[in-house]
């Protein structure tokens, strides 16, 4: 290990600073009067008996009642009222979803009237920020978090679709419908041209590696290219709760990699003073959610006349009403010492295209130890997700052949999809191929692990004032993929069936250690300082082997030495990032609060002239309604002012990228004589200049909570101007390669976020909630090499030649770019001009979510809706559907069918005809549940929900849904909003139950 | 107890700041090059720098009467089209792909030569013999610049130039760099036998000879390097060990580097272990798979012209370089069938006359005559990466023999030692074609053009022979300034050193 060469030092050691607010998870009420737990195994039981009210008098039903340190507790019936086996040392904890918790001392009482109050402030939750936690009523920056209850609901493969349409600023776009596709995750827009434009994912305090390459295979293998979302490997019903952090002076504790924006996601772990047992699971299917129109084959006949006389719905062959289902078992206990939560899930969710889906398994245990008296904290998170991910023949961007999906759509509908011996029927010579067989005969699987651990230390040298964290992660993620086509198949028939084995490992260790300091001043100073140092390294191993040749099919891949001819590939790369950093939080009388934030931090992927970055933010608030002239303001119960400003950077630009090596590639080297030699050949022009991309983020926002509590939220203004942008420029000739990457680019983003949450109706027999959030995102290039107009975004499909984006300065990023169409004049396209022209952009202005919830009497109902506006798609699948060369042979639209009537061949790819309008008003989710009022004693509580996904989509869009990304990159920039052959969207339905004991 | 574990904390707050780390699966600079052998694998990598030659054949080689790559549908469009119309400018593609192929050529020499300097090993006789090998194909890379490009940098060493952008160079300066590099790699440097794939002194003098042939084109004025010409291709004939191949098949054939005599300087292919693509995109064979073989793969859009393909006398045997007209299997009988661009399902059918009345800019599928020259002897039932094994020579001694059939003829158009080497190519394998009688400037370029259709030397001959700009088959006369490319858009905007050619701006 290379940390063991370094030196050991005892940093900081002497260093006066301290620990975040120590603040306990549940406001205690009655915090004083904690009993002595040896006297009270003398105690006798008897009963208690008593009621939960709100503030109003009325009864609070299904209330968690429970006596603190047992596991004894009840829920209160449909009158409010509960009884319990007590004694006069018990202390109860009573909860109730939307208020306060409150403990309280029973003494002798035989009875006990229990009052809730509405926690509709909110405001003293604590959220976990990097490297501590704090009071949300004392954050300086801006952040959102989310909590379990609210997440969406339903069957999700990833945690980022459980925050979608939740929080402001933050749009997640899913690459298409196949489970497990990679999302988009947007924090503010876009800040990166070519690097990644994804936010940092903190797990537990592990920031975490989500970077996964796919086999670079050749275009002839065919196969997807799509690697596995990594962040599928986490199970939903592990996380108790995400923060996001959105401006600089809340990110820029992570530096070089805090531009983006960051998740940190915190798992759930035992609690003290509960035993529970629980079971969750879930059942659903998924069907399609929309099908694109095709000449159906009547049709295809008025227009074929020689056709077949069969009759097919080649899109109805290729889908199915997949089966999901979702399993989790959990137990958890804690006393005052230890406490733990270990759960299994298991989701099992086939997709909707035959041969389609992923399996997940995963086991997570945390659990928490503390030691003389409370002086050691440790901990450990340990979570493993075993995955099987089911892939089809996908083949969006190469090939005129095409996939699954694109000969779901060009296949002869006069033509059955098997003749009668019951062996598929093939379309010779025609670049069709029978999209079932593609289906069922290829077989595509990823199998893994994914491993999460996580163990950290805290020691207090001065209880409660200054302490030092010491945390060892390791994330390893070791999968095989294999895949075959049979020689049977009509893709692998012409080389005798074609194999391949990729084997990745991605994995990363974390060494970090900070110290805290926390105090208060004569009442009114309160000071937090961090100060600390984190080590972490990232090895990434990937091996693909591919082999065409073989005897028959009856081994396949697993036989892979079967194949006549091997080639294999493989890279291994490391790369590190070593960082000291440090807060101080300082808070003056609980009305003016100062932040700042500094990171300093060593990348090995910078070139050598630029190893060091230091990253610095600061912020200030002002607790408005906390000065005397504004206090006790029944209008205006809480105002909070917030501006901050901070410097980040992006450094996932990859590895190596500034030097210049020696790639030695067997299969691309020369004969002297008859001996051959691999080359040593140069791969790039070194530039040791090379950095990471700097984004400054101004905020401004303001919180609020108005109208007699009735009324919170905040709006938020920023500004973000990214420099340093990584792009390829024209290398000055002669060189070894046509391009050199150099820090050149720069980009800005501007918006405002607003969000609404009301509890509009807070009866105790009704109660609805509901949640508002709109975000507008303005996004400009202002600098690129020499100001000169990239083109990217290939355009795909048979004929298919350019691009169809373009980056140009004073555009906004997904610019579409092309020709301005005026129609069909004598089965050819018109134009307006031969020029090109802006013809829309990829990325919405506005976003919306709408989240509301009702609750009466054990019935729950919520819904959430989600709008873009203001952005376009590039329908890349119907240009090549609309050719008029489609006939005869291959099926069409009805609008290709009559270009092709008309004497219609070729069209056009890069024009206005096929960039269409993407606004969309969804409903992502909705959920009818029931809490069961009446249960065995035994089952603490229990519930029944149907849920259903995507139930409807309002859009122009001609394509299968609107909400599409299909990775298609073009001169080293991946382009947004092309929509080719996409996996479809599924519409879901599950029927679950929750079961608590 | 409390003294231990802050002991232990401080233990584990270590720290450690170092980021120097190397690629694990490739070489730098610091750990490569620390062996001899290893310099055999450094040649290599400048030796597959010339893979960019089966580019050369046909970029700029579809700016000459002897090819014409059009769009077909939406298929294939592009600048190549400009390149046949003589249309192109600075921004064409397909000009910045040969100026960027070259430089890397350049590039890649020059770093290598300076891996050598920097090295112990420099004073070994067979690592002085790689160096000069390097500096040849950067003396090749020169020469294509200063045939294509006139005027561009002359970069030398593998300094780091994008801060410090080199000046432009002359065509003169860059001819004399060229000519002093080769006429000390010939005298020497370069050995007079050395491996198959590997150059050696006679393909110095070879291309040094190709140089002089077209000094007047690169200098003005008249030539007066023909007596240098004779002086070279005399020296080649006479004691070096290369000639004809008595096959004009064999030449092109897909096991052609085994025993080959007559290639100096040859671009070596091979369908699995160099690089993709490097031959099959000039062939019309993904219709063809009855006639070659499943593994038959190619590009399908290039196509020579009618007035070139007619030059061929139908008894030449090297007639057979083309696939003209209706199609058949392997056994010569089965016609090969097809859908035609009317959707059509009939017999695969090469035709000379374009049909379409758009031959440029929107041919038919299948119209004009396709090539197979590197393809008569079969693929070897093998085609990896869509690439052949056939090599593609460069320099062959049919081109020694005609570059001194052309001085002489210069010199003298009566000569009779230049019409018996003209005819000794002509008439090779007891070719049934007559033999010539007089050599004019028409016949002369007709029978190079036979020769070496296709294989990259097209412009250099019209050029040298006047009819460059001439109007063709379907193609308009041109303006002379289009002898030289321009220099491409990207390098003038990121090079400020730089002028464009005349004409260009």
């Amino acid at each position: 290990m290379t940390i063991a060469l370094c030196l050991s030092f005892p940093l900081f050691s002497q260093a006066t600073t301290s620990n975040v607010r120590n603040v306990s998870e549940k406001q205690t009420i009655t915090e004083n009067n904690t009993p002595d737990r040896m006297q009270q195994q003398d105690q006798t039981t008897r009963k208690l008996t008593g009621v939960v009210t709100d503030k109003n008098g009325d009864a609070i039903i299904g209330a968690t009642v429970m006596v603190k340190g047992s596991k004894t507790g009840t829920v209160s019936d449909s009158n409010g009222n509960f009884s319990l086996d007590v004694t006069d040392q018990s202390v109860l904890v009573v909860s109730y979803v939307g208020y306060t918790t409150i403990e309280m001392n029973i003494g002798t009482q035989q009875n006990i009237s229990l009052k809730l109050f509405e926690d509709v402030r909110n405001l003293d939750e604590v959220v976990v920020v990097g490297y501590g936690s704090i009071r949300k009523s004392d954050a300086t920056g801006a952040l959102s978090v989310i909590k379990s209850d609210d997440f969406n609901k339903g069957t999700v493969a990833t945690p980022d679709m459980l925050l979608n349409g939740h929080i402001a600023g933050v749009q997640v776009t899913p690459g298409n419908g196949q489970p497990g596709a990679s999302t988009n995750v947007r924090i503010r827009g876009v800040n990166s041209i070519s690097a990644s434009s994804e936010p940092l994912y903190v797990i537990d305090g592990v920031p975490i590696d989500n970077t996964r390459n796919s086999a670079s295979i050749g275009t002839d293998l065919a196969l997807s290219s799509m690697a596995l979302n990594p962040l599928s490997m986490i199970a939903a019903s592990d996380i108790e709760s995400m923060t996001i952090l959105k401006d600089a002076s809340a990110t820029a504790i992570y530096g070089s990699r805090g531009a983006n924006g960051v998740i940190i996601i915190k798992t759930k772990s035992g609690k003290e003073g509960m035993t529970s047992v629980s079971y969750s699971g879930s059942g659903g299917i998924s069907m399609v959610s929309n099908k694109l129109e095709l000449l159906s084959a009547d049709q295809y006949r008025t227009f074929v006349p020689g056709a077949g006389t069969g009759t097919t719905d080649w899109q109805n062959a290729i889908f199915r009403t997949a089966m999901i289902q979702n399993h989790n078992v959990m137990f958890s206990s804690g006393n005052m010492n230890t406490s733990y939560r270990a759960s299994i899930s298991a989701s099992l969710q086939d997709g909707i295209i035959l041969n389609t889906g992923l399996d997940r398994y995963t086991g997570r245990f945390n659990v928490t130890h503390k030691m003389f008296n409370d002086i050691l904290i440790l901990s450990m998170n340990v979570n493993n997700t075993n995955y099987k991910f089911n892939n089809f023949q996908e083949n969006q961007t190469s090939g005129a052949d095409g996939g699954v999906i694109d000969n779901a759509l060009k296949a002869d509908p006069t033509q059955p999809i098997y003749k009668p011996d019951g062996s598929f029927n093939e379309f010779s010579a025609l670049s069709v191929r029978n999209p079932v067989a593609l289906a069922k005969q290829i077989s595509d699987i990823s199998m893994g692990d994914r491993l999460i651990a996580n163990t950290d230390a805290t020691l207090f040298f001065i209880p409660k004032v200054l302490s030092a964290k010491v945390n060892l992660a390791y994330d390893v993620d070791n999968s095989i993929r294999k895949a075959y086509e049979p020689i049977a198949s009509s893709v692998g028939n012409s080389v005798n069936g074609r194999a391949l084995i990729e084997n990745n490992k991605y994995s990363n260790r974390l060494i970090e250690s900070y110290l805290s300091y926390a105090n208060t001043f004569n009442q009114k100073h309160e000071l937090t300082v961090i100060g600390g140092y984190s080590w972490q390294e990232f090895d990434t191993y990937n091996q693909y082997t591919t082999a065409t040749g073989f005897a028959n099919d009856n081994l396949g891949a697993d036989n892979i030495n079967g194949g006549s001819s091997q080639v294999v590939q493989n890279n291994h790369e490391i790369n590190r990032l070593i960082s000291f950093y440090g807060r101080g939080n300082y808070n003056y009388d609980n009305k003016y609060l100062l932040t700042a934030t500094v990171r300093y931090d060593g990348s090995s992927r910078f070139g050598a002239n630029n190893r060091w970055a230091t990253f610095p933010s600061a912020a200030l608030a002002w607790k408005i309604t906390e000065e005397d002239f504004a206090k006790d303001n029944n209008t205006v119960n809480d105002l909070k002012l917030r501006v901050g400003y901070g410097v980040t950077g992006n450094q996932d630009i990859g590895n190596f990228r500034y030097s210049s090596t020696y790639a030695i590639n067997s299969s691309a080297g020369t004969y002297f004589g008859n001996t051959f030699y691999s080359p040593y050949n140069i791969t790039a022009v070194a530039n040791p200049n090379l950095k990471w991309e700097q984004t400054s983020q101004l905020n401004v926002g303001l919180d609020f909570i108005l109208f007699n509590n009735f009324l919170r939220g905040s709006i938020d203004y920023y500004s973000k101007n990214t420099t340093n942008l990584l792009l390829a420029i024209d290398a000055i000739q002669p060189a070894v390669n046509t391009i050199y990457l150099s820090n050149i680019g720069s980009m800005t983003n501007k918006g405002v976020e607003l969000t609404l949450d009301a509890v509009i109706v807070h009866g105790s027999q009704f109660r609805w909630n509901s949640s508002f959030n709109v975000s507008y995102n303005k996004n400009n290039i202002s600098a690129l090499y020499n100001n000169k107009d990239i083109n990217y975004g290939i355009v795909s499909g048979a004929g298919a030649s350019g691009n169809t984006q373009i980056l140009r300065v004073g555009q906004p990023f997904g610019t579409f770019y092309g020709q301005e169409f005026t129609g069909i004049v004598n089965g050819k396209e018109t134009f307006a001009s031969p020029n090109q022209t802006i013809l829309g952009k990829a990325l919405p202005d506005v976003i919306m979510g709408f989240t509301n919830t009702f609750t009466s009497k054990g019935f729950d109902l919520s819904f959430v809706l989600r709008s873009n506006l203001g952005a376009s798609l590039y329908n890349n699948t119907r240009a090549e559907m609309s050719q008029g060369n489609r006939l005869p042979g291959q099926n069409t639209t009805l609008e290709g069918a009559q270009f092709h009537a008309a004497g219609g061949g070729g069209i056009t790819y890069p024009s206005s005809r096929w960039v269409e309008n993407a606004d969309f008003l969804r409903l992502d989710n909705a959920t009818l549940g029931y809490n069961f009022r009446v249960i065995p004693k035994i089952v603490r509580s229990a519930r029944i929900y149907i849920t259903a996904q995507n139930l409807f989509v309002v859009t122009g869009y001609k394509g299968y849904d609107p909400e599409v990304n299909n990775v298609a990159g073009s001169n080293g920039i991946k382009s947004i909003g092309i929509d080719y052959n996409s996996y479809p969207h599924a519409r879901t339905f599950s029927l679950g139950l929750n079961i608590n004991f | 107890m409390k003294k231990i574990l802050i002991i232990l904390f401080a233990m584990t707050l270590v720290y450690c700041t170092d980021l120097e780390i190397a690629p694990n699966s490739q070489l730098t600079n610091q750990n490569s090059f620390k062996t001899k052998a290893e310099f055999l694998n450094g040649l290599a990598g400048v030796y597959t720098t010339i893979g960019y030659w089966s580019e050369v054949v046909y970029k700029p080689g579809s700016s000459t009467d002897e090819m014409l790559f059009p769009a077909r549908g939406a298929d294939w469009k592009g600048d190549l089209q400009t390149m046949y119309l003589h249309t192109w400018d600075a921004n064409n593609g397909e000009i910045q792909g040969v100026y960027n192929g070259l430089s890397k050529i350049i590039g890649v020499s020059n770093n290598f030569i300076d891996v050598i300097d920097a090295s112990s090993f420099k004073n070994e006789s067979d690592i002085k013999i790689m160096r000069g090998e390097a500096r040849f194909l950067r003396a090749f890379g020169y020469f294509l610049m200063v045939d294509y490009f006139g005027n561009v940098p002359l970069v030398t060493s593998s300094a780091d130039i994008q801060k410090n952008p080199p000046k432009q160079a002359t065509r003169a300066d860059l001819y004399n760099y060229v000519k002093s590099e080769l006429m000390d790699l010939y005298q020497n440097v370069l050995p007079a036998k050395n491996d198959y794939g590997r150059v050696d002194k006679y393909a110095a003098e070879a291309l040094l000879a190709k140089l002089y042939l077209n000094s007047q084109v690169y200098l003005g004025g008249t030539n007066t390097n023909l007596t240098d010409i004779l002086t070279l291709t005399s020296d080649i004939i006479n004691t070096s060990s290369y000639s004809l191949d008595p096959s004009f098949r064999h030449v092109f054939a897909w096991n052609n580097n085994e025993g080959n005599k007559e290639n100096i300087f040859t671009m070596v292919a091979d369908s699995k272990n160099t690089a993709a693509e490097n031959i099959s995109y000039l062939f019309s064979i993904t219709d063809l798979t009855a006639k070659f073989g499943p593994f038959a793969n190619g590009w399908g859009g290039c196509a020579t012209l009618p007035t070139f393909y007619r030059s061929f006398e139908t008894n030449d045997i090297r007639r057979a370089i083309w696939l003209a007209g209706p199609q058949f299997a392997a056994d010569g009988v089965t016609p090969i069938l097809a859908d035609d661009d009317q959707g059509v399902n009939r017999q695969l059918n090469y035709v000379v006359d374009f049909k379409s009345t758009d031959p440029v800019l929107n041919a038919d599928h299948w119209d004009g005559v396709r090539g197979g020259k590197y393809l008569m002897d079969g693929i070897g039932g093998i085609m990896i990466n869509r690439s052949l094994n056939n090599d593609m020579p460069i320099l062959r001694f049919a081109d020694v023999l005609m570059m001194r059939a052309e001085a002489l003829y210069r010199q003298n158009p009566a000569s009779a030692e230049a019409l018996t080497l003209v005819n000794q190519v002509r008439k090779r394998g007891n070719n049934p074609v007559a033999a010539f009688t007089t050599l004019t400037d028409a016949n002369f370029l007709a029978e190079r053009g036979r020769e070496f259709a296709w294989e990259g030397w097209r412009r250099n001959d019209q050029i040298r022979f006047g009819t460059y700009n001439n109007a063709t088959d379907y193609k308009p006369a041109s303006e002379a300034f289009h002898n030289l490319f321009p220099i491409p858009n990207p390098q003038l905007q990121s090079n400020h050193n730089l002028n464009q050619n005349p004409g260009y701006n």
